[in-house]
C-alpha cells in the first residue's frame, strides 16, 4: 500500500526559501516576500503568491487579511518557528520509517544509537 | 397491463390538438432560429426562453390531454397527473432556487465579505452612476487565486477575491472592477444561465456553439473598460498576472 508521506517532505526548494525568509521577518507580505527573494533568485511575483498559498494550505503558514485604503491583502506568518519545524520534519521522517519498515527500522535506530 | 391503443392515439387523430402543438414546435425552431441569429444579449435570453416554453409545450400537452391515460385507463391518469404536475412545478423551482440561492450562498459564506466606505467602493459608485446602473455591492472573497466575478440577480454584486487585490497594481485593479461592470451592464450572467439552461433542456442545443457568444460577452466588456480607462494597458496587464498564477499553480 502506497505510504502517504507528511507535507514537510515534500517542500521545493523556492518553497523552503520561502519559509526561511518569513523565520527572519516573522510577518510579510507577498510583496514583501518578493522583494526579500528576488535578490537571490529569479521569481515572480505570482510565484510567491502562489507558494505562500500552498504553504498556507499544508498548514506550515498563517495569514490574516488586512484592509487599507490602498487595497487588501495577505499578512503571512510561518505557523511554526524553525526549530519546531525541524523537529517536526525529523518527526515525521521517522516516524514514516517506522511505520513502513518496523522492527527493521526500530533495530537500525538501536544499533545507530549504541554507536 | 393493457395499454389503451385509443389513449396512446387518439391525441394524434384529433386535428387541433395535432395543430397547436405542430405549431408550438414551428414556433420552437423559428425562436431558436432567431435566436442564433440575435446579437443583443437581452433579445437573445428572451428568445432562449421562448424556445424552451415552445419546445417543451407539446410534450406537456400530451401528458396532460391524452398521454397520462395511455398506459391504463382514466385510475392511473387520476393518480399521474397531480404528480406530474408537482414534477414540473418542483422542476421549474429548483432552476428558479438555483439562479437565486448561488448569490445568497456567495453573500453568507464566511469566506465573503462586503467592502464600504473603502476606495474602490467610491470608484465603483462613480463608475456604476457614468454608466446608468446600479452601484453594485463589492465584496471580497477570501482567497489567494486571483478571481473576480459579478452577480446580478437580487441585487448586483462583484466579488474580487484579495489574492486578485494583492496581485495587481490599483489602475489594473479598476479594469477588472471595469471588466465586471461592463458584464453587469449587458447582464451577461443571465445570459450565462440561459445558455446552460438551454445546453440542458433543448436537444437543438447540439447545433448550437455558445461558445463564441461568451466569448463575445467577454469582449464586450473588456472594450468597455478599455473605453473608459482610455488603454487595455492594464487590463492587459491584469489578464497576464491571472495567466501566470494559473500557470505555476
Amino acid at each position: 500500500m502506497k505510504q502517504k508521506s507528511a507535507p514537510y517532505l515534500k517542500l521545493s526548494p523556492l518553497e523552503q526559501e520561502v519559509l526561511k525568509c518569513l523565520w527572519d521577518k516573522e510577518k510579510m507580505y507577498v510583496r514583501e516576500m518578493y522583494n526579500c527573494l528576488k535578490g537571490k533568485r529569479k521569481v515572480a511575483l505570482t510565484s510567491i503568491a502562489v507558494i505562500l498559498d500552498r504553504l498556507h494550505k499544508k498548514g506550515l503558514v498563517e495569514r490574516t487579511v488586512e484592509t487599507s485604503r490602498g487595497g487588501f491583502r495577505y499578512l503571512y506568518g510561518a505557523a511554526k518557528n524553525q526549530v519546531e519545524f525541524e523537529k517536526h520534519m525529523v518527526e515525521n521522517a521517522v516516524n514514516g520509517l517506522i511505520t513502513r519498515f518496523g522492527k527493521s527500522a526500530l533495530s537500525y535506530f538501536n544499533e545507530r544509537f549504541a554507536k | 397491463m393493457a395499454i389503451c391503443q385509443e389513449c396512446v392515439f387518439g391525441f394524434f387523430y384529433d386535428p387541433v390538438k395535432v395543430s397547436i402543438s405542430l405549431l408550438s414546435l414551428a414556433l420552437s425552431i423559428w425562436f431558436f432560429l432567431m435566436m442564433k441569429k440575435q446579437a443583443e444579449p437581452r433579445k437573445k435570453v428572451m428568445l432562449i426562453y421562448a424556445h424552451l416554453f415552445t419546445l417543451i409545450f407539446p410534450v406537456v400537452y400530451y401528458i396532460f390531454t391524452n398521454g397520462c391515460m395511455s398506459v391504463a385507463g382514466m385510475g392511473f391518469c387520476n393518480s399521474l397527473k397531480p404528480a406530474l404536475s408537482i414534477f414540473f412545478v418542483t422542476l421549474l423551482s429548483s432552476v428558479i432556487l438555483g439562479y437565486l440561492l448561488t448569490p445568497l450562498m456567495l453573500k453568507f459564506s464566511s469566506k465573503t465579505s462586503q467592502v464600504e466606505n473603502h476606495r474602490l467602493d467610491g470608484f465603483l459608485a462613480a463608475e456604476a452612476g457614468k454608466a446608468g446602473i446600479e452601484k453594485p455591492a463589492l465584496h471580497l472573497l477570501d482567497s489567494a487565486k486571483p478571481q473576480a466575478f459579478c452577480v446580478s440577480i437580487l441585487r448586483p454584486r462583484i466579488y474580487v477575491s484579495i489574492g486578485m487585490a494583492e496581485l495587481l497594481t490599483k489602475k489594473e485593479m479598476e479594469a477588472v472592477l471595469l471588466h465586471e461592470l461592463g458584464h453587469l451592464k449587458r447582464q451577461s450572467s443571465w445570459l450565462k444561465f440561459s445558455t446552460y439552461l438551454h445546453r440542458l433542456a433543448s436537444p437543438f442545443s447540439v447545433l448550437t456553439d455558445f461558445n463564441p457568444m461568451l466569448r463575445a460577452e467577454e469582449k464586450a466588456a473588456d472594450e468597455f473598460a478599455v473605453t473608459v480607462q482610455g488603454t487595455s494597458k492594464y487590463l492587459l496587464g491584469a489578464k497576464r498576472k491571472v495567466e501566470s498564477f494559473q500557470q505555476f499553480s
